[in-house]
């Protein structure tokens, strides 16, 4: 590579990275200020956000949206089954999932072929929920906490992931352990486990969301237990709340009947505050995944 | 016996089968069966008129009725149609998240790397009812955008809300801005998961960063992207229908509405249960024929299946 | 045939766990001495666990009487679906037409004549009878018996009267029609005149957003077209709108499909309104996107004129209110031709049937709180309050305290009234009985409706209202124009009728739904419009739609099953 060569590349490197960052940073912000705008707008008092929506700061600042959710009945407790099916979900799911991933890669296992293709058919098969939910009562578990954590179990996507990662790996590795003697336990244990953490931090950031955004299952198998409400489906139900007090007021046809509703809470701000407190994870998960992130998983590092 | 020396037989080409591993998989299995096999028993409501509460038995049997109703229902050609052109689309622009990790992975300041990394993410969490909300105080007639772009064109101000041509390419990119940024995590960490020794190697032969990224990094996560490409193959009937909700209005509706929204409909609307039971069956075994189709070219071109 | 006994061997075997037990009430007795709890699920009903207040006076009241602990809880589609499949539903539930027959056919619900001369007895009460009637005879699978409730009924000798304003009509600013002169509004046009000239002297918001005069809520499917039309023409709708009933002579009428129909139909008077709207540059021109939210929050702005329903505007007045407590910028309704007052549910409220599960572990309790729930006693309780929010005057007449009518107008008594239960939101739609119901004490069950309560609420506005156009009420517009005879209410409309409908069979429900679609669709090109010749055009081609979507079939169906049920109610009315 002659100089006049370099000095060309590294003038067009130059543009390029100019204009690299500036669509970044771009597309950074279409997806930021939405987000700021929704912030903004659960700070904002209610009354002159509605008139007026804030634009870069709240119009008027309150946390009554906060407020008014903090002071639900068994906020913390729910906040507390939220917590934990988000940290027991996440991490059997995991554990599952990447050891699954892992099994998937191994030639030497019977019927390999057919039990993976057995697991990818669930992505798009479903006997429709009616069925699920009889099946899940003759378990059961309705009521029951583990029916936040055994249906999402085994994500055939997630194992699809981690095996696409898993195949990529220098085989070498392997099989130097194996000549070692060390069973298939241990191989993953010792050797596959940290040679995959950005794709099990990738995974695990998946589930944890997941989780901790999930109340579809809640709603349909653990209705009749409150102690299992989780967080989420105490804020979709106080959303309803909202919604239907601002639909009664339409579906009334009798005139007397209006009169005694008041729209004190307004479905777009709790729905806006949702929004922020569905976010929470990526913001306390995901930064702390990154440094998995980090390039240079040496491979050699892990040999010695 | 047979299938002893069948395998014994095989043992010459392929490793030894060993089956503590199968003791290892089936418990697994047997959960992915529980939970995932056992309700496929409510297929059966697509041969009844069920209607929840009735005990199966006590509803008509009405045999294929459901699956004819379908091939004759004018609304499921449409919502195909729709479906059709939302998915191929979809499809076509798969690569992007894969091309956004690699020039996000091109930003060599950390910090900025990590905000934007971050925060693209974010409108993955926004839900639909709001984002129709931004929508329309951005893309209505009065909206901000619609008379920026009106002013800036002189022409009168007209809602892309409420154009029946706009709808495929303006909900695609909605569709895209929500999820580009959640989409390419996986590819982020594929970048990670390359051999830094690829990349020295590459250096050694005079790569520049251009080179590197064409050469190292883009064939590593070919694999990746093969596979979830297949993957997303089979969802091509399965756009989900709560974006095409909140868009569909009085001049949307016929190119909005796609087969899950009209199921949805169907259920909420008409109580029709099993009729929306047996659209999902056709759907999963369309599901279950593109996958299969998909794997098989993959075959052909790559000389391995993916699946 | 083989396959399908095949099917059926599955069918048993999986669906071991759906069964339900009926449970039959030999010996009802009212042992009371175990604390239970008891569980209302509804479909559309809040729950009680957000429910500020929680359980409050009334609520208290009826738990010490019972000796339970009584939870309400919500129910959508989805998950009573699921419970009634899996028969794992609550004490007593509350749904709507579309699960009546799973109920029935699938036996989850207690038969209520087996506790007749014990324990529910107030629903089986003298008043009470047309209604049980209607029950026993279109809601029983043809078994003749009762299974359900219904709340909210009107007795013989109701009192009424319109409140103190109106909901629904011809909505105006009041200062801006003020300004323009008051002029009389007895039709579309003059109504079309009004705004337009409204618009003339208030083409902006004070903050330069432009106006129009109103906009259609689209998250309704078509009612804000229809309704609009039912006001002008005097019908009230199925729901759905693709029938409605003519208010006066109690016939149905196809609204979509109107060929062959004499006169206008809702839908069509109401599509034309917005056509002519549109033709004078007055309508929103975002009109099919708008939904609830966004209609509301352009009312916040100021930017509509006008509108049909009050539901909108309540945060703009009161916040117009709160920057000035004597604005005369508020949005008032004058009536149209028909009046949504004086509406007699004799059948009690459509849509909402009650009924104890047979899957409840304590029956026999689940009925005596239904029955009170059913009784006068506990319908003055939620729109009243527990005896001693309101007492009998030394003129025998009842009334609400002092104290009561302050504790609602005080905001820093807001815990309180919460805690009296007065107006609940969930106890106001189970109660039994009609609020203009007349209570053995004299009283309505409502005691706020009271002619004497009704001008303390009036805003400034209306006042100004009252005093401009020489009326005591804002809402004696309707009262003059009814008693002129120049405007109709609801007081000739047999509305029990729609409960005699035999169940729509699932072809027709499929049509129907689909001509609302394809009605749907056909809104923009009717309302844009440019002049009668493209209207009448689109209108054709709606109809030859509606026509290959069978709509025929539909109207056929529809027209012998109202007149069927229409001869057998007006017998049972009799």
């Amino acid at each position: 590579m002659n100089k006049k060569n370099k000095i060309q590349t590294s003038a067009s490197r130059k543009v390029f990275q100019v204009f690299n960052y500036l669509l970044m940073l771009g597309i950074a912000f279409i997806c930021i200020y939405p987000f700021w705008y929704i912030i903004i707008y659960t700070f904002s008092e209610a009354r002159l956000a509605d008139v007026n929506p804030p634009v870069f700061l709240p119009r008027g600042f309150s946390l009554s949206n906060y407020k008014d959710i903090f002071e639900l009945n068994g906020f913390f407790h729910s906040l507390f089954i939220s917590v934990l099916r988000t940290v027991v979900g996440t991490f059997a799911s995991v554990l599952s999932c990447s050891f699954l991933g892992y099994l998937f890669t191994k030639e030497e296992m019977p019927a390999r072929k057919l039990m993976y293709r057995f697991l990818i058919l669930t992505m798009y098969v479903s006997g429709g929920m009616i069925a699920t939910y009889i099946v899940v009562k003759s378990y059961g578990l309705l009521n029951n906490f583990w029916v936040y954590i055994l249906p999402m179990l085994i994500s055939a996507y997630n194992i699809v992931l981690i095996k696409t990662f898993v195949e990529q790996l220098p085989a070498s590795l392997e099989e130097s352990a194996k000549l070692d003697g060390a069973g298939y336990l241990t191989i993953f244990t010792k050797i596959i486990l940290p040679l995959s953490k950005p794709i099990i931090a990738t995974v695990a950031v998946f589930v944890a969301v997941n989780h901790w955004n999930s109340w579809f299952d809640n709603h349909i198998y653990a209705r009749g237990n409150e102690s299992l409400t989780t967080l989420q489906y105490l804020l979709y139900n106080y959303l309803n709340e909202a919604q239907r007090l601002a639909d009664q007021i339409k579906n009334t046809t009798n005139a007397a009947g209006m009169s005694q509703i008041s729209t004190s809470i307004s479905p777009k701000g709790v729905r806006m505050t949702i929004t922020v407190l569905a976010s929470l994870p990526i913001f306390m998960v995901y930064p702390f995944m990154q440094k998995y992130f980090v390039k240079g998983i040496m491979v050699g590092a892990v040999k010695g | 016996m047979t299938a002893n020396r069948k395998t014994a037989a095989l043992a010459l080409h392929k490793p030894k089968k060993r089956y503590s591993l199968l003791f290892m998989v089936l418990p697994f299995m047997l959960i992915i069966f529980l939970f995932n096999y056992v309700p496929i028993f409510g297929w059966i409501y697509s041969v009844f008129d069920y209607i929840p509460g009735v005990p199966i038995l006590e509803c008509d049997y009405m045999g294929m009725d459901y699956f004819k109703m379908m091939l004759k229902d004018a609304n499921v050609l449409r919502s195909l149609k729709n479906t059709a052109i939302f998915a191929v689309i979809s499809i076509a622009l798969t690569p992007l998240p894969m091309f956004f990790a690699i020039f996000l992975n091109e930003i060599k300041c950390g910090p900025v790397r990590k905000f934007v990394q971050t925060f693209t993410t974010l409108p993955n969490f926004i839900s639909w009812v709001i984002i129709f909300s931004l929508a329309f105080s951005l893309f209505s007639t009065d909206g901000l955008l619609t008379n920026a772009f009106a002013r800036l064109t002189g022409t009168n101000p007209s809602s892309v809300l409420s154009s029946k041509e706009s709808v495929y390419w303006f909900q695609s990119f909605l569709g895209q801005w929500k999820m580009l940024g959640w989409n390419s995590i996986i590819y982020l960490a594929a970048i990670a998961g390359i051999d830094q020794q690829q990349y020295e190697a590459a250096k050694v032969d005079g790569a520049g960063h251009f080179r590197c990224a064409v050469h190292v990094t883009l064939p590593a996560m070919m694999e990746t992207y093969v596979v979830l490409f297949i993957l997303n193959i089979g969802n091509f009937l399965n756009t989900g229908y709560e974006q095409y909700m909140l868009f569909k209005n009085a001049v949307t509706a016929p190119t909005i509405e796609v087969l899950d929204l009209y199921v949805y409909r169907i259920g909420l609307e008409n109580m029709d249960y099993s009729y929306g039971v047996a659209i999902s069956i056709v759907k999963s075994i369309v599901s279950i024929a593109l996958v299969v189709l998909a794997n098989l070219v993959a075959k052909k071109i790559r000389g391995n299946t993916v699946i | 045939m083989k396959a399908k006994r095949v099917l059926a061997l599955i069918c048993t075997l999986a669906m071991t766990a759906g069964m339900c037990t009926q449970v039959t009430a030999a010996d009802a007795t009212d042992d009371l001495s175990e604390h239970v709890e008891i569980t209302l699920g509804g479909v559309n009903v809040n729950g009680s666990d957000s429910n500020e207040g929680w359980p409050n006076e009334v609520v208290q009241k009826l738990e010490e009487k019972f000796n339970v602990t009584f939870t309400v809880k919500n129910y959508d589609n989805e998950s009573l679906n699921l419970d009634l499949s899996g028969g794992t539903t609550c004490d007593i539930v509350q749904i709507n037409d579309d699960h009546l027959e799973g109920v029935l056919k699938g036996k989850h619900a207690v038969n209520l004549e087996d506790y007749k001369d014990t324990l529910a007895q107030n629903i089986f009460s003298e008043n009470m009878t047309f209604r049980n009637d209607l029950m026993k005879t279109y809601k029983s699978n043809g078994e003749g018996v009762q299974y359900f409730v219904t709340p909210r009924v009107t007795f013989e000798g109701s009192k009424f009267n319109y409140g103190t304003t109106l909901n629904n009509g011809y909505v105006v600013r009041w200062d801006l029609y003020k300004q323009i002169g008051c002029p009389e509004i007895n039709n579309d046009d003059d109504y079309i005149a009004a705004l337009k000239a409204m618009k003339e002297i208030y083409p902006e918001t004070e903050d330069g957003l432009p106006t129009y005069a109103m906009s259609a809520y689209n998250d309704s499917q078509l009612h804000a077209y229809f309704y609009k039309g039912c006001l002008a023409e005097g019908y009230v709708n199925l729901e759905g709108g693709v029938y409605v009933q003519n208010v006066t002579t109690n016939e149905l009428v196809p609204d979509l499909y109107d060929v062959g129909v004499e006169g206008t139909t809702p839908f069509w008077s109401g599509v034309k309104f917005y056509n002519k709207l549109y033709r004078e540059g007055l309508l929103d021109p975002d009109c099919f996107i708008t939904k609830s939210e966004d209609v509301q929050e352009k009312y916040n702005k100021g930017q509509y004129i006008g509108g049909n329903v009050n539901w909108y505007y309540g945060t703009y007045n009161e916040n117009q209110r709160a920057a000035d407590p004597e604005t005369l910028k508020e949005y008032v309704t004058l009536p149209e031709y028909l009046g949504w007052g004086n509406e007699k549910n004799l059948g009690g409220w459509f849509g909402k049937y009650f009924f104890v599960s047979s899957h409840s572990p304590n029956v026999e309790r689940a009925v005596m709180i239904l029955d009170y729930l059913q009784s006068e006693e506990f319908s003055r309780d939620a729109d009243s309050g527990v005896e001693g929010r309101w007492e009998t005057g030394a003129d025998g007449k009842v009334a609400l305290t002092e104290d009561t009518i302050d504790l609602k107008n005080n905001g820093s008594r807001v815990e309180e009234w919460r805690k009296s239960g007065i107006g609940n939101g969930i106890l106001v739609n189970i109660c039994g009985e009609d609020y203009y119901n007349v209570a053995d004490d004299g009283g309505m069950i409502d005691l706020w409706f009271e002619d004497d309560m009704l001008d303390d609420s009036m805003t400034f506005a209306e006042k100004d209202m009252c005093e401009t156009m020489g009326l005591t009420l804002p809402s004696d517009v309707l009262k003059n124009k009814v008693e002129a005879g120049t405007s109709i209410d609801l007081g000739t409309c047999l509305n029990a009728i729609q409960m005699g409908l035999a169940t729509t069979p699932k072809n027709i429900t499929r049509i129907d739904s689909n001509c609302e679609e394809i009605a749907m669709s056909a809104i923009p090109n009717l309302v844009q419009a440019e002049s009668d010749e493209e209207f009448e055009a689109a209108k054709a081609d709606l109809l030859a739609q509606l026509k290959d979507a069978g709509a025929e079939e539909s109207v056929e169906w529809w027209s012998n099953a109202w007149a069927e049920a229409k001869t057998t109610i007006e017998g049972l009315n009799k």
